[in-house]
């Protein structure tokens, strides 16, 4: 249930989903992790997933970004029905609209920042001078473009989550999804980090969709939603 | 930024330890290979090296047994036979027994006319003016500080005695290596010494024919002509008598095709090992890759990349360390009347190079299945 209802929850939904159930099967045991979820989520939000552990965030967050598929129901994103697309439509729907960012950054360390900021950018047709302007952007805009040379080794986590920040969003995707992206940081990191998601819902007009623990972190968001036990409170 | 740079930076970058110790692995395992290959080629060489249009006949009984003088003239009236020299085998000593090297007793004017011989010093004339004058070859002369006009001296046992001979010419072959490392000398000057008995016998006649497609009937007819004799003959090809020598190491070859076979297998064994390492611990990274929007081909071409690069890389540095290696090789296998072919050669070592780029490449591919294969949350599970 949302805790607060902003403006943005007025415009048609990016995000729907209808009866959504994930259950995973080990050995002969099933264990139903999502229960008949249903959700609309307005383009533009920017929306916290809060809950327990093994409530069901991350395999929802997923679900919503299409890297892992439903045992039945709905989702439908961006004018998509992802459920039915196959594994390569898929991935290329995800490269279009799908920006992510992880708890553990997740930077290739054999890549200097910039280059990890633009391998999204492979995937299109992009000149290389063009990947190389968007990758300036993006750095810029995360206050690292004097950083664009170094490793991942020579940053701070905060600054490689802000690197990877810059990679979720590089490609222009619609919706940005953020998994305990302040998990790994300390206070003033995590700070910057939620500015910058504000920032790019705000300025960019992205939907954020970010799955936390922390509370501190759940404010920077517009609207507030818990799961517990597979199902929407 | 590219993925093939991508690819070479994990090749080599990622775990610099790993890296050079796996190219150094495929490295020692491509000079091992290219060993082997090269002593193979060598040994099969000296009958590729065997000119088309000369037949050799011996006894039937067998190589040991000698065959009278006379059956020369006969051959040479058998239709196709342009010219007929004999030589006999004379297994004598310089010095010392581990100075093996070959030496014949030839019948020096035919002999030139049939075989390919160039001199390098000295002169025909001088050699075919002296009954105790012999040549030898260019390898042999380097070997022992041999000039021309110095004295051989050779103690035999199977043919009693001390022999000398005075060096008229150093010589090679136009299209026969082994004979860089053979001496030759009179035939006539062997045979005035031989109790009677065997006097007037002859090793093996080589014939000369003027159309190469003519040779198998040549041979039949060779044969025909003394069958039912004291003596039967057994002739054949120039090259099929020199496989002979070839095939009777048959077990020692095929030992050696067997286990440069288990050389590559090695060879992929060690890139595979490698590469499944890594794959596996970057299994997070994949699934990041994955989830942006890469597809399974994409990780799968990283890893045969990858494998691909490790693999040249140590093929094309064993080819460069093999080249030293094989040079010094052929030297000891020549001076030791061995092998006298055993040569680096670029073919081979492209070639070596070319098997070590495919095994690796083939090796990374059940990890690169199974990365490509893993499913993208549990990709990203795993490193959490």
């Amino acid at each position: 249930m949302a805790e607060t209802v902003p403006a943005a929850q007025l415009a048609r939904p990016i995000i729907e989903i209808r009866h959504l159930r994930k259950v995973y099967r080990r050995d002969r045991q099933e264990l139903t992790v999502l229960d008949g979820i249903d959700l609309d989520v307005p383009d533009g939000a920017f929306e916290a997933l809060m809950g327990p552990s093994g409530s069901g965030k991350t395999t929802l967050l997923n679900l919503i970004a299409g890297i892992d598929a439903p045992t039945s129901g709905s989702i439908r994103v961006a004018g998509v029905e992802i459920a039915n697309l196959s594994e390569t439509s898929r991935a290329d729907w995800r490269a279009h609209n799908i920006g992510f960012i992880f708890q553990f950054y997740n930077l290739l360390p054999v890549l200097t920042a910039a280059e990890n900021v633009e391998l999204p950018l492979l995937l299109t047709r992009l000149s290389r001078a063009e990947r190389r302007r968007r990758v300036e952007v993006a750095l810029k805009l995360v206050g690292l473009l004097d950083r664009m040379h170094h490793t991942p080794r020579q940053l701070s986590g905060g600054q490689q989550q802000r690197v990877a920040i810059a990679r979720a969003f590089v490609a222009d995707p619609k919706i940005i999804v953020a998994d305990e992206p302040t998990g790994d940081l300390d206070r003033r990191s995590a700070e910057e980090v939620l500015a910058l998601l504000r920032t790019l819902n705000e300025t960019l007009g992205k939907t954020v969709l970010m799955v936390t623990h922390d509370p501190h972190a759940a404010e920077a968001a517009k609207v507030r939603r818990r799961l517990d036990k597979g199902q929407l409170t | 930024m590219t993925l093939t740079n991508l690819a070479v930076r994990n090749a080599f970058l990622r775990n610099p330890t790993r890296s050079v110790l796996t190219v150094l692995g495929v490295m020692v395992t491509a000079v091992a290979f290219l060993f082997l290959r090269t002593i193979l080629t060598a040994w099969y060489a000296s009958s590729e090296a065997s000119a088309a249009d000369r037949i050799v006949t011996r006894n039937a009984i067998s190589l040991t047994q000698s065959l009278p003088l006379s059956y020369g003239s006969r051959i040479a009236q058998v239709p196709g036979v342009t010219r007929v020299t004999w030589s006999n085998w004379f297994g004598g000593i310089y010095k010392d027994r581990r100075n093996f090297f070959a030496q014949f007793a030839i019948d020096a004017r035919s002999a030139l006319e049939v075989f390919d011989i160039r001199f390098v010093q000295g002169s025909e004339a001088d050699f075919l003016g002296d009954r105790n004058a012999c040549i030898v070859g260019k390898g042999l002369a380097e070997k022992f500080g041999w000039r021309v006009g110095d004295t051989v001296p050779l103690f035999s046992e199977i043919y009693p005695g001390d022999w000398k001979f005075r060096i008229a010419g150093i010589v090679e072959g136009t299209d026969d290596a082994s004979i860089a490392n053979t001496m030759y000398f009179h035939w006539a000057r062997l045979n005035e010494g031989l109790p009677d008995r065997i006097k007037d016998t002859v090793g093996v006649f080589t014939s000369k024919v003027s159309n190469a497609n003519d040779s198998p009937r040549v041979v039949r007819d060779i044969d025909a002509l003394f069958a039912n004799s004291d003596a039967e003959t057994h002739t054949e090809t120039e090259r099929a008598f020199r496989l002979q020598f070839v095939r009777g190491s048959s077990a020692i070859l095929t030992a050696l095709q067997i286990v440069s076979g288990v050389i590559l297998v090695i060879m992929a064994l060690i890139l595979g090992n490698a590469l499944a390492m890594g794959l596996r611990e970057r299994t997070g990274e994949v699934g990041v890759m994955r989830a942006i929007g890469f597809l399974p081909r994409h990780v799968r071409a990283l890893a045969f990349g990858e494998g691909a690069m490790l693999g040249a890389l140590g093929g094309v540095l064993g080819c460069l360390l093999a080249r030293p290696v094989l040079h010094a090789v052929g030297k000891f296998a020549a001076s030791i009347g061995f092998l006298s072919n055993v040569s680096y050669t670029v073919t081979t070592a492209l070639a070596t190079a070319a098997v070590a780029a495919i095994i690796g490449a083939a090796a990374s591919a059940l990890p690169a299945v199974q990365a490509a294969r893993m499913e993208i949350v549990n990709a990203l599970r795993r490193q959490e």
